[in-house]
């Protein structure tokens, strides 16, 4: 070290520490008091704007001897002037705490410094792109951009020079601040499973629906659905707050949510019956809805299987009678017998597809196209001059008028595989599980 | 020469003028000029007005803390942020004081570097350091200070000058620490200034200053500038050639009207004196 740095590190090193560390030789003493005088007002200054309830509660002494060891012990790394109430945190967190502070002053100054935190941070990320939320449960909230969960010993929002709290109630307080559209910074007290629930949305990827069950397997709560009336409420609160945008766009909807807002009314029997009533069928739709949605195609597509394996199999025992068939085009070009092996083939190969739940979709859309092609050729009526005989044809057997009932709804049936895939309990899934797990 | 590009008479942007300014800026305010280290990493409400001043106006960064003089190592990873600041703002200039402010902890005030021939040539080393990572010269500010540092081998002139040689980097000459220093260190302030090397001069503060009640003149910019300062304005416009100036004011901030008299001040005597030649 050059002789002129070693003399500034002992001159700061007097600046910050005038009692305890010696003023370097051929300095003027009050031209350096005037300096450690500047360096308490540039501290204090800083401090008492960001700590006002802090430093109201220490009384001037007290503060006075907290800042000068704050300048006397710490080192602020930041550049930053704007920053000394952040390394005065850091100070408080690292302090050997004695007993002329009081046992919140931590936390205290924390809630006092987390406002001006907020108010100028840079937002983490780019605003998520939110949608209208129309299904609670199934939906994954947008939180505003500045979002900050806290959780004190103390309930710190109301100590002041008349509160002042010796030990720690046996609830913890729990705070949301935030920062709103309008970039003002909100504090939101919460209740502690309100503010598991946020922890949860924030921190995870679950969904409403997902974070509120996980709720309940912690609280022991056999019967989720209770608590969703209560986390909705608390979630619909903070959106009109701010706190929440809106939907994540393309979270998965599964679920059917109907929230009735029923006029409350406790007296009246028929209101109280209708509400009663509305719950239990929440109740049981919501159930319905988390659970059994995904096996929904399973019906159909074991209806669908057997009708086509039957058919496929008569015709694997039968003659070819598709040479005197009148095909649409462009299966009109193919030779009978090809057109009788491809529909021998994909009658036998999609059924068991169709059982399996694997490319639902594809083979939906192929059985699709041979109904079609069928219903040309065999069940259309051979002509029609209204639309009243045509619709004569809307029957199972043929009374002159064509026969297209039966292919048309499973044509419809197929449609509707087509449009929901092949759900839960299929290979589709399955290999799609498989697929996420290794990523 | 100027080759800077920022003209005129500016103002220090804080934060209690922003009221004032938001039905539109004066003409006679060329530039405005902030202290990055009070920006860097705003976000928000304040983020977003500073965001749409730097989109519209000519700034000048006037930095603080990079302890150019000071015992601790260059902070790199500050002046890369710093780069990044100045790149985003497009700022005219970037300013520094000459002075140090830390060791290892930031103590958000200026010190007087000791006046030592191997001082010079460590600050010199660290300008052009600074200088390669920000890709852009920084203007060097002559600082008020409220003791001499022992070790001195020369006067504050010959280390101002010695500095600005070696670095070979501009100058950024402030009046009013100049008439600071002359009443607390005792000398004459209008044979300082024409001793300086008037041809690196780029950028130009003017300000006002306190008293003490220790009878030391405090480098506040909480006041009016004063007569002897606005005359040590006029002597440098005279010697040197008009450069563009910015009134500071940082504390006990009038209204908006006080501080456009001033300013336009400055623009009258640049009117006066002319342009640079």
């Amino acid at each position: 070290m050059m002789a002129f740095q070693y003399m500034q590190r002992q001159f700061l090193a007097h600046l910050r520490n005038p009692e305890q560390q010696p003023l370097p030789t051929g300095f003027d003493q009050p031209g350096v008091a005037l300096y450690t005088d500047l360096l308490y007002n540039k501290f204090n200054d800083s401090l008492e704007m960001c700590f006002p309830v802090t430093h109201a509660i220490l009384g001037e002494n007290n503060w006075q001897r907290l800042i000068n060891d704050f300048i006397a012990q710490h080192r602020c790394l930041s550049p930053y002037y704007r920053q000394i109430p952040d390394e005065f945190i850091e100070y408080l967190q690292n302090k050997h705490r004695n007993d002329t502070t009081p046992p919140y002053l931590l936390e205290l100054a924390h809630f006092e410094w987390v406002e001006m935190a907020l108010a100028i941070v840079k937002e983490e990320q780019i605003t998520t792109d939110s949608e209208l939320i129309t299904d609670w449960l199934a939906c994954r909230p947008v939180f505003a951009p500045v979002f900050q969960l806290l959780n004190y010993a103390y309930p710190v929002q109301r100590i002041n020079e008349n509160y002042q709290p010796t030990t720690p109630p046996e609830q913890a307080t729990h705070i949301l601040g935030f920062r709103d559209e309008n970039d003002a910074v909100q504090f939101i007290e919460l209740n502690p499973a309100t503010a598991r629930l946020l922890e949860i949305l924030h921190g995870t990827d679950y969904t409403v629906g997902e974070a509120m069950q996980q709720i309940a397997r912690e609280l022991q709560q056999p019967e989720p659905s209770v608590l969703f009336a209560f986390g909705i409420e608390a979630l619909t609160e903070l959106m009109q707050h701010g706190a929440i945008l809106g939907a994540r766009k393309n979270s998965e909807k599964t679920i059917m949510d109907k929230t009735h807002k029923l006029t409350e009314c406790n007296v009246c029997p028929v209101h109280v019956a209708t509400r009663e009533l509305c719950k239990a069928s929440n109740i049981i739709s919501r159930w319905f809805a988390e659970n059994m949605v995904g096996f929904a195609p399973l019906t159909l597509r074991l209806l669908i299987a057997y009708e086509f394996l039957d058919a496929g199999l008569e015709k694997l025992s039968g003659e070819n009678w598709f040479a005197d068939l009148a095909f649409p085009f462009p299966f009109n070009l193919l030779p009978p017998d090809v057109s009788w092996e491809l529909s021998i083939g994909l009658e036998i190969i999609a059924p068991i597809a169709l059982i399996l739940g694997l490319a639902t979709r594809f083979f939906s859309f192929s059985l699709m196209i041979l109904t079609m092609v069928a219903i040309a050729a065999v069940h259309w009526p051979a002509e029609w001059h209204t639309l009243a005989q045509l619709w004569q044809g809307y029957a199972i057997t043929d009374q002159g008028y064509g026969n297209y009932k039966l292919p048309l709804m499973y044509l419809f049936m197929l449609a509707s595989l087509l449009f929901s895939g092949s759900g839960r309990l299929s290979l589709d899934a399955w290999l799609a599980n498989q697929k996420t797990k290794n990523g | 020469m100027n080759t800077f590009a920022i003209n005129g008479a500016g103002l220090g942007l804080r934060r209690e003028l922003l009221p004032a300014l938001e039905s539109g800026v004066p003409d006679v305010i060329k530039f405005f000029e902030v202290s990055p280290e009070n920006w860097i990493d705003i976000g928000g409400r304040l983020g977003k007005i500073f965001h749409a001043y730097t989109e519209q106006h000519r700034f000048v960064a006037h930095g603080l803390s990079l302890s150019i003089g000071g015992p601790a190592l260059l902070d790199i990873a500050f002046l890369q942020r710093m780069k990044a600041f100045l790149d985003e703002h497009n700022c005219a200039l970037y300013t520094e004081h000459l002075s140090f402010c830390s060791d290892e902890g930031h103590h958000y005030d200026l010190y007087p570097i000791p006046f030592t021939e191997e001082s010079v040539r460590y600050v010199a080393d660290r300008m052009r350091l600074a200088q390669d990572i920000l890709e852009r010269p920084i203007a060097l500010e002559n600082a008020s200070y409220y003791v001499t540092p022992p070790l001195a081998e020369m006067d504050e002139l010959t280390f101002i000058n010695a500095v600005l040689t070696e670095a070979d980097c501009p100058f950024h000459l402030d009046v009013n620490n100049i008439y600071v220093n002359s009443l607390n260190h005792g000398y004459d302030a209008t044979a300082f200034l024409k001793g300086l090397c008037g041809e690196r001069i780029v950028y130009g503060h003017i300000a006002g200053h306190d008293l003490d009640k220790s009878g030391v003149i405090i480098d506040t910019h909480g006041q009016a500038a004063c007569d002897p300062v606005w005359q040590l304005l006029e002597v440098a416009y005279q010697t040197f050639g008009v450069f563009p100036t910015l009134l500071e004011r940082d504390f006990n901030i009038p209204p908006l009207a006080n501080l456009l008299v001033e300013v336009e001040h400055i623009a009258s005597l640049q009117q006066h004196y002319g342009a640079r030649t």
